[in-house]
């Protein structure tokens, strides 16, 4: 609730012409919508690049915006569905042009996660992640890495609990079934 | 995938019924082996929670709004040209329109030009031709011609010379008057007769 009134307030400040308003929303921010586009798009390049497009859209759009969601789940509703599309763009990529090692290479060396350990740990839940249809990795990132809640999910992407839950649950199958493989 | 784990996903993905929930935890408390997996799996999905607390490299947000803010100009010369972009199509076809009609009424207003000259080339008495040429100015006719491609519907009916008549002597869309000279003195005779009595203005109506 209380962090409901502090947006309302920076919202309010900024589209009365406060540019630092928006500052210290990005601030707030920032790393959830990273982390949740770096989940769904398993690198730092595109997770950047959904993350500035996401401010991009926040600080165009937020003079519309009327509080009827919350900050955050407006915020949700954006990053995701950009990840999303996001996925679907980089698979037509790889359809037509040949990704040859040095582009994995470059891809991979690009990265903001300082220690090794959990860079290596991500990297092999990002190749679990991959195997997972879209929506399912969606249902799956909300729920796991953001700890977002049925109802909160529900809101973000407009679909039915009882359709998130059943997601979920194969999602999860799935990559328990991955994760049992490789040990 | 064991039984056991498909019962445990089930709880964890909330898809259980309140008393199927309360027979599985009654279940878990007994069942060993039950709770050794769910153990497992649970630590695995918190192993996944974890991977937020990572050390990231703050520089990379701090400079984010910076970098933000020098994008969004660009950004919002993207936005107007894609929020015009849908009128481009419809220009384009307007224009490509717009060119083939002129093409069209051009083509056709040099096809009519070219008949009538030719008509009158083959009339023998010059100071005929030339009152011919200037008392029915074909203009009339060329406006005619601006709505409609087809010759056949304004020159056989009002010379009173059957369609195919015309056509043999003359390939329209060749624009090929080689074989006019081929109309016998009689039937010249009666087309310049029909010519001339024509009403044009009537046509052009």
């Amino acid at each position: 609730m209380m962090e409901k009134e502090n947006d309302f307030e920076l919202v309010e400040k900024f589209v009365a012409g406060d540019e630092s308003a928006f500052n210290l929303l990005v601030r707030k921010y920032q790393k959830k919508i990273y982390w949740h586009a770096r989940q769904m798009l398993g690198n730092h390049l595109d997770a950047d690049e959904i993350t500035q497009e996401v401010l991009i859209v926040l600080y165009n759009k937020l003079k519309t915006f009327n509080f009827r969601s919350s900050l955050y789940t407006w915020i949700y509703k954006i990053v995701t569905t950009r990840s999303l599309n996001q996925i679907r763009k980089n698979k037509f990529k790889k359809l037509i042009m040949f990704e040859n090692d040095e582009d994995k290479e470059f891809v991979s060396k690009q990265d903001i996660i300082e220690d090794i350990a959990n860079r290596e740990k991500i990297e092999m839940v990002n190749k679990a992640l991959d195997k997972l249809p879209p929506k399912q990795k969606q249902i799956f990132v909300l729920r796991n890495f953001d700890q977002l809640s049925y109802e909160e999910i529900s809101k973000i992407t407009g679909k039915s609990i009882g359709g998130l839950k059943a997601n979920y649950f194969h999602a999860l199958k799935k990559v328990m079934e991955l994760t049992n493989e490789k040990e | 995938m064991k039984k056991n784990n498909e019962e445990i996903l089930r709880y964890l993905s909330g898809l259980m019924t309140p008393d199927e929930t309360d027979n599985f935890l009654n279940k878990l408390k007994e069942d060993a082996s039950l709770k050794r997996e769910y153990d497992k799996i649970n630590g695995i999905l918190s192993d996944f929670g974890t991977i937020r607390d990572s050390e990231l490299n703050e520089t990379y947000f701090n400079n984010l709004v910076p970098r933000v803010r020098e994008k969004l100009p660009s950004y919002r010369r993207k936005k107007l040209l894609k929020e015009y972009a849908f009128i481009a199509p419809a220009v384009i076809v307007v224009l490509l329109v717009s060119y083939l009609t002129l093409i069209d009424i051009k083509s056709g207003i040099d096809s009519v030009d070219s008949f009538a000259g030719e008509v009158v080339k083959y009339i023998d008495d010059d100071e005929l031709a030339d009152n011919l040429i200037k008392d029915y100015s074909f203009e009339s006719v060329i406006s005619y011609q601006s709505t409609s491609n087809d010759l056949d519907i304004y020159i056989p009916e009002n010379l009173n010379i059957p369609v195919n008549n015309i056509s043999h002597y003359v390939d329209f869309t060749k624009l090929d008057y080689s074989q006019i000279e081929n109309i016998s003195g009689a039937e010249l005779e009666k087309l310049y007769n029909n010519l001339s009595s024509l009403n044009f203005q009537k046509v052009s109506k």
